[in-house]
């Protein structure tokens, strides 16, 4: 696997990782540091597409994929 | 007197204030500032994760509030959409504050994108708080939809210019039999007090508490404002007159001199 393999588009920013699996689920772990992503609130679209916390496990992504992983924040 | 509980998705609640968490001076200010409130349903935005940040948003409020997530920013009814369903999927809560602007400089709601988004979200069964311009035609189509709150603006965000066009309102009020709230443009307890008058069934504000000098007090004020507008409203306000119409007889006045 080279590096262009494992380049993502994580909230804006180019993100690299070296994933075993291209699984999302992973990806986040990754990007949270390994911390637990329930502590977070989080929720994740792929592609402009909402994943379900239940699919993050099977969902398989791509080189250059655009991910944003969100939460709630301050707004009026 | 009989309870007047506001009905909202079918859940009854007291209070007829909902707070914006944007904007306060810290996190214990915001807390302080939504128990004076006493607000039951506060607003909140769906953000990049900030890594940085030391604890999560919701973790940080000492009361549990209903919440009412955002799309604050949002541009375009793909957007809103996308972030409407986050939302769903972090909170759990199928309510959603649709906000789909169309200028930076006034933030001004886009009617004709609104419209169309709030079709979308309908068949995706969310329950839409929809915020709007002051028109009274696009109040009564955005009810007719099915929108749960419509809440047109007083004057745009953040201005604290209060009422500009009160006839209009009155027709909203007049138009509209559904629920209809007052986001944005509230500066005053006064410009709560005033709409809770004319009859509207609550009033949604943030940078009016916020950005005061003193964000608990103002938070105070407000519920007051509140209260007071809806209580005189429900009592009746007499009609207006052109003339004097004195309240204490003549009958047994001494004399005319």
């Amino acid at each position: 696997m080279n590096e262009s393999q494992n380049k993502y588009y994580v909230n804006g920013k180019v993100f690299k990782c070296n994933l075993k699996e291209p699984i999302l689920l992973d990806l986040i772990q990754s990007f949270l540091n390994n911390n637990d992503s329930s502590e977070f609130n989080i929720a994740v679209a792929v592609n402009d597409v909402l994943i379900e916390k239940y699919r993050w496990k099977k969902k398989k992504i791509c080189v250059d994929d655009k991910i944003e992983i969100v939460a709630p924040f301050f707004g009026g | 007197m009989l309870a007047d509980d506001l009905l909202i998705d079918g859940i009854k609640f007291k209070s007829r204030l909902i707070m914006g968490t944007a904007l306060y001076p810290n996190v214990s200010i915001l807390n302080k500032s939504l128990i004076a409130s006493e607000t039951q349903i506060i607003t909140l935005a769906i953000r990049r994760l900030n890594l940085a940040s030391k604890e999560s948003f919701l973790n940080q409020l000492t009361k549990k509030f209903k919440l009412l997530p955002n799309t604050a920013g949002c541009y375009t009814k793909k957007e809103a959409v996308l972030t409407a369903e986050l939302a769903r999927e972090t909170l759990e809560t199928n309510w959603i504050k649709l906000e789909l602007i169309n200028d930076q400089e006034m933030l001004l709601p886009d009617p004709i994108e609104l419209y169309d988004c709030c079709m979308e979200l309908k068949k995706k069964k969310f329950c839409i708080f929809a915020y709007c311009s002051d028109d009274p035609v696009l109040c009564k189509r955005l009810e007719d939809i099915g929108c749960e709150v419509v809440m047109p603006l007083i004057s745009p965000i953040g201005s604290g210019l209060g009422v500009r066009n009160e006839h209009n309102l009155e027709i909203i009020r007049k138009m509209c039999t559904g629920k209809i709230f007052v986001d944005a443009g509230i500066g005053k307890p006064s410009d709560a007090s005033k709409i809770m008058e004319l009859g509207f069934d609550g009033v949604l504000l943030n940078s009016s508490v916020a950005r005061s000098l003193d964000p608990v007090t103002m938070a105070e004020a407000m519920k007051l404002a509140v209260i007071s507008g809806r209580k005189g409203f429900e009592s009746g306000l007499i009609e207006k007159r052109k003339n004097a119409m004195g309240s204490t007889s003549f009958s047994g006045k001494i004399s005319n001199f």
